[in-house]
């Protein structure tokens, strides 16, 4: 058995709580086919995948930094511990860690159970016995999110819930702190600027207070922004771009990060305005420029097909949230 | 054209379907198992076409259909035949809009019809008309024109401007193929073709030409309803390249899977022979999977370069043709990698080597969310997309680029398929 704690980093680690000394042979074996770059640590106690994900170091981790494993297996019939208040925990810590629950059951059963119990409805579980590309399917790297973007992409993202979005919106920001750009945050019309600042805080980013003092994160409503006088003008919702972009030049910074919400568009009615505005606007900015127009999901699922189709084209990338 | 091209998928896919043969009996063939195929689905049937009489047509059908009592079937009605003349030039001149209102009272009329299909299990009533539609006297009256009348009046024109009024799919059950023959089709300009492409759901050219003969560097996206259908695609495209001495490369994620193989190999022509002097090459994907998850496209290249290399040094092929399917883009895409699939697609499209690529996708998945989201970013615009027997689905255009290309490929296409029938 390997010792979770000298587990060497490759490309794609896995852990696997796994008890069954069968099941285990079959886990090295096919990981071994799998790829040289991917590693396997099996462990067979429960305190050993505590350990392997320790808490005390966790907790130094912000949201947005790799965790010890890009994919932990856990198989929820093994043993008399609470397996998923453990999980529940570590994804207190590590929100973005990926689990995989493997069962004997059936999957409805075990989903309706992870549902009841708190966790997310979009947990991947894999059917015992699984086969040799079952198990390679729910293998992945982590990823952010946001790590393949360039400061030129058009990007579109679609929201099912606000927390998401905020928390995508502060991971975004982070990036842009951290390559020195302008940020800026198109909230909803119905979000107190306090109270964002305070969410914004609370999903970890501390210093949002001296961002914007600085000048390097700015916070407007979408309102104000697209149509301060209930009309959407595409020629000056362009020059207002092309204008922060400048402003960030001045400020000596490499370009301009937008995370704008677009709920307003829907909101008055501008479904159609929004997307003219859009088609607008290239897939490639030729300035320093990289917004992510972030949708609600039934914003969009209410766009007729021709217009979803024009929406995508006009964006270089695509972030669709389940 | 098989019988299997023109199957219940296909119909229920689009009802105005353009079909492409080859020549004229093939065309025929076609027509007349087409509409065997209405009748067993308690449809009435309308031929249209005055390259047959109706004596002999009606002599082919007591052959073809049996079971069926083609006699009394036309005297009820349930079985029409017609001439162009008939149907389309009364009095000589066409009118498109007289012809829409034909189908309209032709479906009603034929709603009203009863009948009971010799060996079928349906009963009652018919569900609708299905017809098959002869364009070729549209060609040859304007091939008979004089000259200078031509450029003022050309059926071919009316023709065109007549299918353009009507959309991909009817209002009212009816299931109609417009029949062209390809010495005709290519008379068309790119306008006029591109317009007829817009106004039927379903381009159908003689099927499984694109598994068959696929042109050297096309990248076809092949999307399937089921497992079986994938497979008999995979049957296909292997043999075909088998047959004529290329190179032929399967590349797959799921290799290691126990049953992987079971239902394939048997059916690929000396398959352990074939593996062995390397005419056929497995690939295990499983790694070039992982590293395309990285956007680590360099195992690709080495791969790339293999395969190059084994053509290039192998003296006794002459064909050097590769043939490749690969499932990795499928897999990333199922699993929701959706920007390394498209990764993966922009870089098997730089077109890395001399020959065709086959890519899978579950059609299904495409209906559903997020996926559906992902459709036209997937689909290159130099692709073609085919379903599982060979036929292209027009219905995943991405954008006018893309059908403008889509149209010249299939002028290509059409060239390179009469140079292949004059090989047989």
């Amino acid at each position: 058995m390997a010792n979770p704690s000298t587990a060497i980093r490759k490309d794609i680690n896995i852990l696997v709580y796994e008890t069954d000394p069968d099941v285990q042979f079959l886990y090295q074996k096919y990981v071994s086919i799998i790829s040289p770059h991917v590693s396997c640590t099996i462990v067979d106690d429960i305190e050993k995948l505590i350990n392997c994900n320790d808490i005390s170091m966790v907790n130094k981790m912000n949201s947005t930094q790799k965790p010890n494993f890009d994919t932990i297996v856990i198989d929820l019939n093994v043993g008399d511990h609470n397996v998923i208040e453990i999980v529940k925990k570590l994804l207190q810590n590590i929100p973005r860690q990926k689990i995989v629950f493997t069962t004997t059951t059936g999957l409805s059963i075990i989903k309706n159970e992870l549902i009841r119990q708190g966790l997310p409805s979009s947990m991947t579980i894999l059917r015992k016995p699984f086969s040799f590309s079952d198990l390679l399917a729910v293998i992945s790297p982590t990823k952010g999110k946001f790590d393949k973007l360039k400061l030129t992409d058009h990007v579109l993202a679609s929201y099912i819930s606000l927390q998401e979005e905020l928390m995508d919106a502060v991971d975004f920001i982070k990036k842009g702190v951290d390559s020195d750009e302008l940020n800026l945050l198109l909230i909803r019309n119905d979000m107190d600027l306090k109270d964002t600042v305070l969410a914004l805080k609370s999903k970890g980013l501390s210093n949002a207070d001296t961002l914007l003092e600085n000048e390097s994160l700015i916070i407007i409503k979408n309102e104000e922004w697209y149509i301060p006088d209930g009309k959407v003008n595409a020629p000056r919702i362009l020059n207002q771009w092309q204008a922060l972009v400048n402003r960030s030049t001045q400020l000596k910074k490499i370009g301009l990060r937008a995370f704008c919400m677009m709920d307003c568009f829907f909101e008055n009615g501008f479904s159609t305005e929004l997307v003219n505005y859009e088609c607008n606007l290239p897939s490639q900015f030729q300035i320093p420029f990289i917004p992510i127009c972030a949708y609600r999901q039934i914003d969009l699922d209410c766009l007729a097909e021709k217009d979803q189709k024009k929406l995508i084209e006009c964006h270089s990338h695509m972030i669709i949230c389940e | 054209m098989t019988g299997a091209d023109l199957d219940s998928s296909l119909v229920k896919s689009s009802n105005h379907i353009l079909a492409i043969y080859p020549n004229r009996r093939q065309k025929l063939d076609a027509a007349f198992r087409f509409l065997k195929d209405g009748l067993l689905n308690n449809e009435a049937i309308l031929l249209i076409t005055d390259e047959i009489n109706k004596e002999d047509a009606i002599t082919r059908m007591e052959k073809d259909y049996t079971g069926f009592d083609v006699l009394n079937l036309l005297e009820k009605g349930v079985i029409s035949i017609l001439s162009p003349g008939q149907w389309h030039f009364i009095n000589d001149p066409f009118d498109g809009n007289r012809t829409q209102s034909k189908w309209k009272k032709a479906v009603e009329e034929s709603l009203l019809n009863t009948f009971l299909p010799g060996n079928s299990s349906k009963k009652g009533k018919t569900c609708g008309l299905r017809a098959f539609g002869d364009t070729k006297s549209f060609f040859n009256k304007d091939r008979s024109l004089h000259y200078d009348n031509k450029n003022i009046f050309s059926f071919v024109d009316k023709l065109v401007e007549y299918e353009c009024s009507m959309e991909k799919r009817f209002p009212f059950p009816l299931n109609v193929i417009c029949a062209y023959e390809e010495e005709d089709i290519v008379q068309l300009d790119n306008l006029e073709l591109k317009s007829l492409l817009e106004h039927h759901g379903v381009f159908h050219k003689d099927s499984i030409k694109e598994l068959v003969y696929p042109l050297r560097n096309s990248h076809i996206t092949l999307l399937y309803d089921n497992q079986q259908d994938l497979n008999d695609a995979y049957i296909t495209y292997i043999n075909e390249g088998l047959a004529r001495g290329q190179l032929c490369v399967f590349a797959s994620v799921l290799l290691q899977n126990n049953d992987f193989l079971r239902d394939i190999s048997p059916k690929i022509i000396n398959f352990e022979e074939n593996v062995q002097n390397k005419n056929l090459v497995l690939v295990d994907m499983a790694n070039y999977y992982i590293q395309a998850m990285m956007d680590n496209l360099q195992e690709f290249e080495k791969f790339k370069n293999n395969l190059m290399e084994n053509v290039k040094n192998d003296k006794n092929r002459n064909n050097k043709h590769i043939r490749l399917i690969s499932d990795c883009s499928d897999f990333l895409f199922k699993n929701k990698h959706f920007e390394e699939c498209i990764n993966l697609e922009k870089w098997l499209h730089k077109k890395p080597f001399e020959g065709s690529f086959l890519c899978p996708y579950s059609k299904s998945l495409f209906d559903q969310f997020p996926y559906y989201y992902y459709l036209f970013r997937v689909f290159h615009s130099n692709d073609i997309v085919i379903d599982s027997h060979g036929n292209f689905l027009l219905d995943y255009v991405k954008n006018s680029e893309h059908q403008s290309k889509l149209i010249s490929y299939m002028m290509k296409r059409m060239d390179v398929s009469n140079v292949e029938l004059k090989d047989q």
